[in-house]
C-alpha cells in the first residue's frame, strides 16, 4: 500500500479514530497522543501489512496497543499534573455515555467495535488477540452491566425528583 | 423490552462525545509531517538490498540441501514424514454437542448421526444468541455458498446481514441475522430453531434447519465441557 493511499485511509477514520481512543483513554489530550503515535507508526511500518483491504483494522489494532501503552505509563506516573484535566463524564454527557464510561474498558472498547465501529465477531477477536468467545461474552457482560448501571441511576433520578417533591 | 441491534447502535452513537476539532488537526498535521518527501532513498534502498540478498541465498541453499537424497534420508530416519504429520491433525468440532443439524425434511436427525451430516448443506461450528442477533459460522459442503435474506428463528421472520468468509480460502463464513420481531426480541427461549435458505448455484435453492440449544448455568457447570456465558443462556461447548 503507498503512503497516499494510507494517508486517505487515515483522515477517512479520524471519527473512528476518536471513538476508540476514547473508549479506552477518556481524556481527550491522551487520545491525541496516542493517535499522534499510532499514525506514526502506520507510516513507519507500511511495508508490513500486506492486504490493503484491512488497512483500517490494521491502524485500529495499533491504536489499540498505543492507547494501552499510553494508559500502563499514566498509571504508573507520579508527576503532579499541572493542567487541569476535564472529567471523564462530565454534566453534558448522556447518561449512556455515562454508564459506557463506568464499564471495564475490555467491554467497553468490544461494545464500541461491535455497535459503533461495526466489526464482527471475528474481526474484534482478531484485533483484540482474544478469543471469538471472550469476545461475545465481554458483549453479552457488557450489555448486562450497561443495564444495571441505567436501571441504577434511573432509580437515582426517581429518588432525588421525588426527594424535590 | 430487548432493542435491536441497530436501535442500540443508533443510541450508542448519539450518546458519544463528537470528534473535537483539535482532535481532528492533530490527525491531519500528523498525516501531513509522513507525507513529506524522504531525503536519500536510493542510498536507503540499497542498504535494505544487502540483508534481502543475504536472506535470499540462504533460502536457496536451504531448499538445495533439502532436496538432496542423503539428507532426505536423513530426516525419515528420524521419524519426520510431512505429509504423515499433515493427515494425523484431527480438527475437533467444539460445539457438536449444542448444535443440532437438520434438513428441512423432517426433525429425524435430531441426535445428530453421521448420515444426516454427510447429507448436510453446511455444518454449522458456532453460534452465538443474545436475543437482538443470532450469529452462526458456518462450513458449506459447497463451494457456492450464499443465503436468502429471511432467516426464520422459531419460526419468526428475522433478517440476514451478511454472509462473508472469515478469511480468504478458509471455507468458513460469519452469518449475522438481526431479530427484528419484537416478540422475538422479549422472548425468553433455551431452543432456537433457525431455517434459512440456501443457495448451492445461483439458481438453485434448498431449505435447511438447526436447533441451538443453550443449558442453565447450573447444569452447564456440572458439564465437563467449556462454558460460555452468554446473554441468551449458555452453550455448551464440549
Amino acid at each position: 500500500m503507498d503512503k497516499e493511499a494510507f494517508a486517505s485511509v487515515v483522515l477517512s477514520s479520524t471519527d473512528s479514530l476518536y471513538r476508540i481512543s476514547k473508549s479506552i483513554l477518556k481524556y481527550d489530550a491522551d487520545c491525541e497522543d496516542a493517535v499522534q503515535e499510532a499514525i506514526a507508526t502506520g507510516f513507519g511500518k507500511l511495508y508490513t501489512l500486506k492486504q490493503e483491504a484491512y488497512a483500517k483494522t490494521w491502524l485500529t489494532r495499533i491504536l489499540i496497543h498505543e492507547c494501552y501503552s499510553l494508559l500502563k505509563k499514566r498509571e504508573k506516573s507520579t508527576a503532579i499534573l499541572t493542567e487541569p484535566q476535564e472529567e471523564c463524564a462530565g454534566p453534558d454527557y448522556s447518561d449512556l455515555y455515562e454508564a459506557l464510561s463506568a464499564l471495564k474498558k475490555e467491554y467497553r472498547l468490544t461494545i464500541v467495535l461491535y455497535y459503533l465501529e461495526g466489526y464482527s465477531i471475528e474481526e474484534i477477536a482478531r484485533i483484540m488477540h482474544v478469543p471469538a468467545g471472550t469476545v461475545k461474552s465481554r458483549l453479552s457482560r457488557g450489555r448486562r452491566d450497561l443495564r444495571s448501571i441505567m436501571g441504577r441511576a434511573q432509580c437515582e433520578k426517581e429518588e432525588d425528583y421525588e426527594k424535590e417533591l | 423490552m430487548r432493542k435491536s441491534y441497530e436501535d442500540f447502535a443508533d443510541e450508542l452513537s448519539r450518546s458519544f462525545p463528537q470528534t473535537p476539532e483539535r482532535f481532528r488537526q492533530v490527525v491531519s498535521r500528523e498525516v501531513r509531517t509522513h507525507m513529506k518527501p524522504v531525503r536519500h532513498t536510493v542510498r536507503r534502498k540499497r542498504r535494505a538490498l544487502l540483508p534481502l540478498a543475504a536472506c535470499l541465498i540462504l533460502a536457496g541453499g536451504t531448499v538445495t540441501a533439502a532436496r538432496l537424497p542423503v539428507f532426505q534420508d536423513w530426516l525419515n530416519g528420524l521419524g519426520i514424514n510431512a505429509r504423515q504429520a499433515e493427515q494425523s491433525i484431527v480438527h475437533s468440532d467444539g460445539t457438536e454437542g449444542a448444535i443440532i443439524m437438520e434438513t428441512a425434511a423432517g426433525p429425524e436427525a435430531e441426535t445428530a448421526d453421521s448420515s444426516v451430516q454427510e447429507e448436510a448443506l453446511f455444518q454449522v461450528t458456532d453460534a452465538y444468541y443474545d436475543g437482538a442477533t443470532l450469529m452462526f459460522w458456518a462450513k458449506p459442503q459447497n463451494e457456492y455458498f450464499e443465503l436468502a435474506d429471511h432467516v426464520y428463528i422459531n419460526d419468526i421472520d428475522s433478517r440476514l446481514e451478511y454472509v462473508a468468509e472469515t478469511e480468504e480460502g478458509s471455507g468458513i463464513y460469519e452469518c449475522k441475522v438481526t431479530v427484528v420481531d419484537p416478540t422475538l426480541q422479549k422472548t425468553d427461549t433455551d431452543v432456537i430453531n433457525v431455517k434459512v435458505q440456501v443457495y448451492t448455484s445461483p439458481d438453485s435453492r434448498s431449505d435447511f434447519a438447526f436447533t441451538v440449544r443453550s443449558d442453565k448455568f447450573g447444569t452447564a457447570a456440572q458439564g465437563s465441557g467449556n462454558v460460555t456465558g452468554l446473554d441468551f443462556g449458555q452453550i455448551l461447548a464440549y
